[in-house]
């Protein structure tokens, strides 16, 4: 059998007070493959966390199907709706969730003692989760005395204790401080190659969608702008909007003007009048959006005369932690970021010649 | 290891899970309640406009016809509109003075909106006319003898006399003004203190700015605060019965009570004529808070990001804490002292002197034998039952609410527990008192009457501390345990019960000390058989005992204040854990 969450169909919509309605989950067909990693990454609004709690039967769809391991959770046509404590599916919260009258033994406990489980094997697999979560020794303590990052650890304690196929996570990380979420992610990572589970995981932090996903699905007000491997998501993202919102973008309004004569990339010309060559599988023409990459261009001091050349001033230059500095340079085209390893970025003042290659450069019709 | 946690899963998954109880238990509730609530008012109603089975509206008729009617109208009118105007000044200006300027005192802001919860509006009222009497009032016998002191020649009877226009208005300040101060206290603490600040630093003045900026920001609450002192002011029975009568200000209420309880047979057609105006006042006036209340949540100013730094009084600061204790003082102690040294004399002289002294009045409370330690009995036990079944009923409503928010029958459920607060105590003990005195249940004189009433009428009071409990806890909570596979009645009772611990604490006070304090139900719904401590200090009141009166109103203060400052003490300690983490869910929430 193939245990796997398959949405069909799913739409949710909600009434504002203003009465207008919005589409939070629109029409979504989604498969989840067991023991996956899926991230549901948008910005606030654009119905990721309204489609976990779909999943999760927090909220009721109003229309489509859910189901896991191929049973039915909800299905519209059949008025089936499985409440959610009688679904296979474990949740972590962005605020914890802890419940403060309860000690970390006993929140963890609860899972298995709402189900039932006999108290000795409680016991013994209490103790096995939290030797996994790492928060050994902190049985006894109640969840106010504990560290925001020690909070999340008895959260997934408690999420990975009945041993439910499906993890659900909403914005688990995003009320801890930047180091333990660093941390976090590694252990939550850990936890799941060795747990098994299936996780479906909702941020709107780029970076670590990028970090935990096999897949990520990019939402759009209600909708999967792009479904795809970290890799695909930011090397040919489909749309704009998916373009944008993976990775940093300067863009700039273009026409295209040719093919080169190998055929293999389009010539667009912008408003600015710089010719550049864009390798694209799409057949485009008019109007199109020219999009770059801060660390795809390369930065010259000495003019460069072939291939794709802008030429600038270097308007500000700022050295950021890592390994790069972060020019802005004023072109044709207005200012465009360049991020270059720190020993070549140039200074404020000097004029540069910044160089990309054909395929690094992204092209979209103007209305897309 | 993960191989072992999958082993588990086999037996959780075909292990037997239970039916939604809880939803079935929260609908019966709800359905019950619901029905205890409308039929009695439905069958008022019905029985003013159709008393044959006809539409009939002799009932009006009769009410016109009544040489009293406009006299009593015009009376209660005046008394309601100065009691609403000068507890607007005084509650609003000692609210603005422990709240954003330097003459704050921490306990006294939180002691003074719950002073008139220990004190029975009854025993309060009692203990001025003790106070201000002309004669023997102690106040009266104070200023006499200071007058001597100084060689000064002060009437006979002594300056103050409870029994007048200006008395009864003054008392009916002093009852409205805990309710307006919570209301623009409150306010004024959620103001976003920017926005006064930035009005400092723009050069204004710190009176100008209270006026420019500060009080516009909380007009909402300010209307609202005048119109909840207006329904109170319409449905106060205490004041105006007790002191009203004699001062020859008549009124709506006392007129409600008397013709119901008074007369025989009871005109209950025409007493529900009347019934129909108070509503009309007091559900208008709710009616129009409700829609200040939703302008208000636009406008409102969301959260409070640093503490206000408060406005420096300068030499007026002194001046001012004096004020605000001694108006405390004179409203709380002042009266307990009436009763106090009233209820330790043999007759009224006054004074206690070594031969008037005496410890009978309270001794005869504790004598199992005369009615007195019944009233008091009953009183007390109808007062736990009543808060416990009504704080239970309300969590349970709230939380099916929030669980089902779409169930046309909790949100009926929501709205009708909340309807007693807009109705006067006289109009649901009236339409009680129609429903459940005849066939078929006969009810009348009973404490299950009593129980009924209670219930009804402390209800709305129940449901907004459940609520605010509620919203406390916030939903995440409640949504880990389903989530973690715990069906509604297990989150009710481990999760949503043992969180709203100190909430509920608070509610069950709450209600536990208005319903041993009440007086308008009892006098309407109690009798000779079922004797509760409002309709006994009334009876004996209106017969002249007052030395029992005062032992009684003594007593009940100093059960009410014991019982809540313990309960809230346990609480607090209880909610250590529970309060602080729920708090500062909300916080995150907020941020999220």
């Amino acid at each position: 059998m193939t245990p796997r969450i398959e949405l069909r169909d799913l739409t949710k919509k909600f009434l504002r007070q203003s009465g207008e309605v919005t589409n939070a989950v629109n029409h979504i067909d989604l498969d989840i493959e067991a023991g996956e990693f899926l991230i549901l990454l948008g910005p606030s609004g654009c119905g990721k966390s309204t489609l976990l709690r779909l999943i999760s039967g927090l909220e009721t769809p109003d229309s489509g199907v859910v189901r896991i391991n191929g049973r039915v959770l909800f299905d519209k046509g059949t008025s089936t709706s499985v409440p959610p404590e009688r679904r296979p599916v474990s949740m972590v919260f962005q605020s914890y969730g802890l419940w403060p009258h309860l000690n970390v033994f006993e929140n963890i406990a609860y899972p298995l003692r709402a189900r039932r489980v006999p108290s000795a094997e409680i016991r013994q697999r209490v103790e096995r989760v939290v030797a996994v979560a790492g928060i050994e020794g902190l049985e006894r303590q109640f969840p106010t005395q504990l560290s925001g990052g020690q909070q999340q650890r008895v959260a997934l304690a408690r999420a990975v204790v009945s041993a439910n196929d499906v993890v659900l996570f909403d914005e688990p990380l995003s009320n801890v401080d930047a180091k333990v979420r660093d941390q976090l992610r590694i252990e939550i990572l850990r936890l799941q190659s060795q747990l098994g589970f299936t996780a479906v995981y909702v941020t709107h932090d780029q970076d670590e969608a990028m970090m935990l996903g096999d897949r990520i699905a990019v939402l759009d007000r209600g909708e999967i702008a792009q479904l795809g491997t970290p890799r695909e998501l930011y090397e040919t993202p489909e749309s704009p909007y998916v373009a944008r919102f993976v990775g940093t973008v300067d863009e700039t309004r273009a026409t295209v003007v040719g093919r080169d004569p190998a055929g293999h990339a389009l010539i667009v010309e912008t408003a600015g009048g710089s010719r550049i060559s864009v390798v694209s599988e799409r057949a485009l023409q008019g109007e199109v959006v020219v999009m770059t990459r801060p660390e795809r261009w390369s930065i010259h001091h000495a003019p460069v005369t072939h291939g794709n050349v802008l030429e600038g001033v270097v308007s500000a230059a700022h050295y950021l932690a890592g390994s790069r500095t972060e020019c802005i340079v004023d072109t044709v085209d207005g200012p465009v970021r360049v991020w270059a390893p720190h020993g070549i970025a140039a200074t404020e003042g000097e004029s540069v010649w910044l160089t990309v290659e054909p395929t690094d450069v992204l092209v979209f019709g103007a209305d897309e | 290891m993960s191989h072992q946690i999958s082993d588990a899963t086999a037996a959780i998954s075909t292990s037997k899970q239970r039916s939604d109880g809880f939803i079935w238990g929260a609908r019966v509730i709800s359905t019950v309640t619901i029905l205890l609530v409308v039929v009695p008012l439905a069958l008022m109603v019905w029985k003013l406009f159709l008393p044959d089975g006809r539409f009939n509206l002799s009932a009006f008729g009769d009410l016109l016809s009544q040489p009293w009617l406009g006299k009593m109208l015009g009376d209660t009118l005046i008394v309601v509109a100065s009691g609403v105007v000068s507890s607007m000044v005084v509650g609003s200006v000692f609210a603005w003075l422990t709240e954003r300027t330097n003459a704050r005192i921490g306990w006294l802001s939180r002691l003074l909106p719950l002073l008139p919860l220990f004190m029975p509006p009854l025993a309060s009222a009692i203990g001025w006319v003790l106070l201000a009497t002309p004669g023997p009032g102690v106040l009266n016998v104070w200023s006499r003898e200071l007058g001597a002191l100084f060689g000064m020649d002060v009437a006979p009877n002594g300056p103050f006399n409870v029994f007048t226009w200006t008395g009864v208005i003054l008392l009916y300040m002093v009852a409205l003004v805990p309710q307006v101060y919570l209301v623009v206290a409150a306010a004024l603490r959620n103001v976003e203190p920017s926005i006064e600040e930035a009005s400092r630093v723009s050069g204004v003045g710190p009176l100008r700015t209270l006026v420019k900026v500060t009080l516009p920001a909380i007009r909402p609450s300010l209307i609202s605060a005048a119109l909840l002192a207006m329904a109170s002011a319409f449905s106060l029975f205490s004041v105006p019965f007790l002191i009203g009568t004699t001062a020859g200000v008549d009124n709506l209420i006392v007129r409600v009570v008397r013709i119901t309880t008074d007369e025989f047979p009871a005109r209950t057609d025409v007493a529900s004529a009347l019934g129909l105006i108070v509503v009309f006042f007091i559900g208008g006036s709710w009616l129009l808070q409700r829609r200040v209340n939703r302008l208000a949540r636009h406008a409102r100013l969301e959260g409070k990001t640093s503490s206000a730094s408060t406005i420096d009084l300068g030499w007026f600061r002194w001046p001012a804490r004096i004020i605000l204790i001694a108006y405390i003082a004179a409203t709380s102690l002042l009266p307990l002292y009436g009763l106090v040294s009233v209820a330790l004399q043999s007759f009224w002289s006054g004074e206690i002197t070594p031969k008037n002294f005496t410890l009978k009045n309270f001794a005869a409370i504790f004598d199992p034998s005369k009615n007195l330690f019944n009233s008091l009995a009953n009183s007390l036990v109808l007062g736990v039952l009543t808060a416990l079944v009504a704080m239970f009923v309300a969590m349970v409503v709230g939380y099916y609410g929030e669980r089902r928010p779409r169930s046309w029958l909790a949100r009926i459920a929501d709205g009708v527990i909340k309807l007693p607060a807009a109705l006067s105590h006289v109009i649901v003990a009236l339409a009680l008192i129609i429903a459940f005195v005849g066939p078929p249940f006969r009810l009348q004189g009973t404490l299950i009457l009593l129980f009924i009433g209670y219930f009804v009428l402390y209800l709305p009071q129940a449901s907004v501390s459940a609520n605010a409990a509620l919203s406390q806890l916030g939903p995440i909570l409640t949504e880990a345990s389903l989530v973690s596979g715990a069906g509604e009645m297990r989150t009710f009772f481990r999760i949503v019960l043992p969180l709203m611990g100190p909430g509920m604490v608070a509610g069950w006070v709450m209600v536990f000390v208005l319903a041993a304090g009440d007086l308008t139900a009892s006098v309407m719904l109690a009798s000779p058989r079922s004797p509760v401590v409002g309709f006994v200090m009334l009876d004996l009141s209106t017969s002249g005992t007052y030395g029992s009166v005062a032992a009684l109103g003594v007593v009940i203060t100093l059960l009410n204040a014991v019982v809540g400052g313990a309960v809230t003490g346990i609480g607090q300690t209880l909610g250590k854990r529970t309060v602080a983490p729920s708090r500062r869910l909300l916080q995150i929430q907020r941020s999220a």
